[in-house]
Formats: C-alpha cells, sequence, structure tokens
C-alpha cells in the first residue's frame, strides 16, 4: 500500500493495473457488477498531483477498492443487488465510508456483487448471478458481501467495504480466505449504504493483510487510540452451540488459532441460540416492514430467495418482534460478563468451508441441513450483541479456506486488529498466495 | 395440516390482507414455511423469563 506514498508507483499506474486485472478475471469470479475507470483515473490524476506537489493524499494514496453495491456513489444508482431498485434515482452523493477511504487516498474502481438486499450468506444471485470463489470457481464466495470478498481474495483490488447485518462481512472473509472486520455498533458511519435492518447493520472492510485491514478501518473511523494493545490479551474459546455442528476443518481452523494464543479455556455463552434466533426474527421483520410497500406492487420482481421471506417478515407480530429485542439486552448482559474475565472470545466463523455453488443442503455429523439459512449459524449470534468481530483467514495448501472469529467487547476494535496483525506476523493466519483462478 | 399450522396460515392471510400484500397459491405456502420457522424462534424466546425492568434494546449502542 505504501508504494504509490513512496512514488514507486503512480496512482494512475496502479488504477490502469486493478482495471486490467478485473477486465481479465471478473469474467470467471463475477465479483463486480460496475466498474467506473474514468471516476477512477481522474481520481488517480489527482492523487499523483497531490504527490507531486509534495502533499501527502493520505494513508490509503492511490490504493484501489471496491464497494459493494449498496454503497452510494454519486451519479450512480444503488442497486443492492435487485431489480426493483433499477429504475431509482442515481445517489447525489457519495456513501460516507466511500468518501472516507477516499479522503485518505483510496480509489473507488467498481461496485460489487451481493445477495439481494444484503439477505443471505452466498451471493447467488437471480438477478446478477453468483460470485465464485477464487480458491475453487465452482464454489460460492460467501454472502451476502460475496463481491467484495472474492474481489480481495483473487487481488482484483486490496481493499473493498462490505457491510455485515447477520454475517455478511464474516462469512464471506472466511471462504475467500482473507481478512474482515465487523465494528461495532454504531461505531461506522452507515450513512448513504442501503439499509437492510437498520437495528443490526453494520459496514466494515475487507483485506489480504491484517496490517491493510487496520489501515482501511482507521481511515474510516477516525481517530482510533494507538495504544490499545493488551500485551497479553486474555483468550478462551466459545464451547457448548460454538463447537457443536462443525465440519472438521472449521474445528481445526479454531485450534490453530486457540493454540498460538495460548487459549486453553473454554466458556459458554448459554443464550447463544436464543440470540440467533432473536436476530433472525428482528432481521426479517426490519427488512420486511423496510420493503412492504414495493412488496405490494413489484413481489414477483424479487429474487426468490429473498422475497419470501421478505413477505414472511411484513407480517410479524409486534410482540416477537419487541420481545427478541428485549432479549437482545439479556444477551449483551451475558456477554458483557463474559468480558469481565476475557478479552477475546474465540468462535468459528462458519461450520465449513464454502460450499458448491447451487448446493441446497449439506450434511454434518449424519445430519443434512439447508445451507442458506444457515451459514452464517455462529455469525448470527454475535450480531445480537453489537460487539466488534475480527475474521482471519486459515489458508492451508490443497484445502480451501475458512475463518476464525475474533470477538471482543464494544469499543475494543484497535486490539483485536493487533491481534490479527501479530497472528498474521506469526505465520498462524494469513491469506497465503493469491489463489490462481480454477 | 394440525391446528396450529392451520392456525398460522390463517393468521397468515389475514395479516396479508390487512397489509394490503397478495399473496398467490405458491407464494402463500412458501410465506407460511418462513412464518413457521419464526414462529418456533418466537417460541423459544417465550419461554424465556425476561425481567420487567429490560426495555426493547430500540437504537443499540453497546
Amino acid at each position: 500500500m505504501a508504494a504509490i506514498r513512496r512514488r514507486d508507483l503512480s496512482a494512475r499506474e496502479a488504477i490502469d493495473a486493478a482495471l486490467s486485472r478485473i477486465a481479465v478475471s471478473n469474467g470467471a469470479l463475477n465479483a463486480f457488477t460496475g466498474i467506473f475507470p474514468e471516476r477512477a483515473r481522474a481520481r488517480a490524476v489527482e492523487v499523483d498531483a497531490a504527490l507531486s506537489a509534495g502533499r501527502d493524499p493520505g494513508t490509503l494514496a492511490g490504493v484501489p477498492f471496491a464497494a459493494k453495491d449498496l454503497f452510494d456513489v454519486a451519479g450512480v444508482v444503488t442497486r443492492a443487488g435487485a431489480k426493483v431498485t433499477l429504475a431509482d434515482p442515481p445517489a447525489v452523493r457519495d456513501a460516507d465510508a466511500v468518501a472516507a477511504l477516499e479522503a485518505h487516498g483510496a480509489i473507488l474502481v467498481g461496485v460489487t456483487n451481493m445477495d439481494e438486499f444484503a439477505y443471505g450468506f452466498v451471493t447467488e444471485n437471480e438477478h446478477t448471478g453468483a460470485t465464485h470463489n477464487p480458491h475453487d470457481l465452482a464454489r460460492i464466495a460467501g454472502g451476502s458481501s460475496g463481491g467484495s470478498a472474492a474481489a480481495v481474495g483473487a487481488d482484483l483490488v486490496s481493499l473493498s467495504l462490505g457491510s455485515d447485518t447477520n454475517g455478511s462481512i464474516r462469512v464471506p472473509a472466511a471462504f475467500c480466505g482473507i481478512f474482515g472486520i465487523r465494528p461495532t455498533m454504531e461505531t461506522l458511519s452507515t450513512r448513504g449504504a442501503y439499509p437492510f435492518c437498520n437495528s443490526l447493520d453494520t459496514i466494515g472492510p475487507f483485506a489480504r493483510t491484517a496490517a491493510d485491514l487496520e489501515v482501511a478501518y482507521r481511515a474510516l473511523a477516525g481517530d482510533v487510540p494507538e495504544s490499545a494493545a493488551i500485551a497479553k490479551p486474555r483468550v478462551a474459546r466459545l464451547g457448548g452451540y460454538f463447537a457443536t455442528g462443525l465440519r472438521p476443518e472449521a474445528q481445526e481452523a479454531v485450534d490453530i488459532v486457540a493454540s498460538a494464543l495460548g487459549a486453553h479455556s473454554v466458556v459458554e455463552l448459554a443464550g447463544a441460540r436464543l440470540a440467533r434466533e432473536a436476530a433472525f426474527i428482528i432481521t426479517a421483520c426490519e427488512a420486511g416492514e423496510l420493503h412492504a410497500p414495493r412488496l405490494r406492487t413489484q413481489a414477483a420482481d424479487y429474487d426468490v430467495a429473498t422475497r419470501d421471506r421478505l413477505l414472511a417478515g411484513a407480517l410479524v407480530p409486534a410482540r416477537w418482534y419487541i420481545r427478541a429485542q428485549r432479549f437482545r439486552s439479556v444477551f449483551y448482559a451475558e456477554i458483557q460478563a463474559l468480558f469481565a474475565d476475557w478479552d477475546v472470545l474465540l468462535a468459528p466463523a462458519t461450520a465449513y468451508h464454502a460450499t458448491p455453488i447451487g448446493a441446497k443442503t449439506i450434511v454434518i455429523d449424519g445430519i443434512e441441513s439447508d445451507i442458506r439459512p444457515n451459514v452464517g449459524v455462529f455469525t448470527q449470534p454475535i450480531t445480537l450483541a453489537g460487539t466488534p468481530v475480527v475474521t482471519v483467514p486459515i489458508v492451508k495448501r490443497d484445502a480451501l479456506p475458512v475463518g476464525v472469529q475474533l470477538i471482543g467487547r464494544a469499543g475494543s476494535e484497535a486490539m483485536l486488529l493487533a491481534l490479527a496483525r501479530e497472528l498474521e506476523a506469526s505465520g498462524t493466519v494469513g491469506a497465503g498466495k493469491v489463489p490462481v483462478l480454477v | 395440516m394440525d391446528n396450529k399450522e392451520a392456525d398460522l396460515a390463517t393468521y397468515v392471510d389475514a395479516a396479508a390482507a390487512m397489509a394490503g400484500i397478495q399473496l398467490d397459491p405458491e407464494r402463500r405456502a412458501a410465506v407460511i414455511t418462513v412464518m413457521t420457522r419464526i414462529a418456533a424462534f418466537a417460541a423459544d424466546l417465550d419461554e424465556l423469563t425476561i425481567p420487567l425492568e429490560v426495555e426493547v434494546a430500540g437504537r443499540f449502542i453497546p
């Protein structure tokens, strides 16, 4: 990332190279749904001019990035992976997150594929097609920010933006073998990001290295204390709910990280199952309410994978929703109690590695379960607590990537990012080599 | 279809009519399937005793 600031490479060269990589590989990946070469090249000229004049364009000078196609881009219709939005007016200004990265010198090159309205974990979209996993093109990239994760996983861009309501950054980061962060609720501005479920929505970056993730996070968050790292954080792994129904690769990933961190204690979040169920209800209800006006007249134009859940959500009795929201406070108290004794909790990001595109079910321990609603089974409970999570990748040779969640107390992003850096420096986690697309 | 499922189907029909949402037979069946799942989750949450003083989280800032 520093090459442009050092003037080893011009921003224009970096952008042209990124656009060339996208032109070569996007046909196989279907990561990008929109590319903005003119905007990107114009911005690159500005960055190069600033550097020539001796000004510092920022920590992300000339770094190409992508944004999930739910972030507003001035002059472009924010599609959010849908058909019903195609006739919407173009955005009048960039989303806050896009503007924040560009204020630090980064350059937006395009927008990326996603599950319709972010309601899914697979990025198999009826309107825009499936995004393919850069580690195995026959498999899903995860979702709902699948295009953003695949674009970084394949090194088409160095950074990307996603959103995470129930795991939509953490799941695709794990499947694509990269780093991602879901920040503490309300930490990063969601203004200009198409809403999904307002009381659970967050946005955050993806990167191939922990250091790049931290630079991007700091650009988005503004002032983050530099000295937040804890010399020796107290780390425990979550058992019970989070140790049940995993395939071996997911279990082994947690074992690897736990071993590296000396995390020998196992603790329980007794309310995890109910937390997931409450998040499911809240999501359906808020998203259903949001889409009810369009569902009255345009239901047939929704992705079938999304439509029926939105329709059901629009009909949920208020009492169920309110009770789920009340439980949220109960669950937050429970996880806070754990943070009295521990700084970081470990959990698998997913129960398995990326599944084949089009697969409907998976068998674990002899039990067949649906993939679409269950990919986020380990991310969704943490969503309810609103605390930050950094997903770190385990990428082994000849194996598909998996991810581990580093879960911290509210406001502990700097500590989690520092821990991710340490794990990467020790070789415990990391994106590894850029995969050859096959 | 047992009584509970029938009640849920009746509820979905009534709520959809109140919301001005039309459900063709295929879509109605799919929505009832989703609503059945949500109802099961709601029933789980109902079994928990939540103290009266615990308010709705609302706009949640941990």
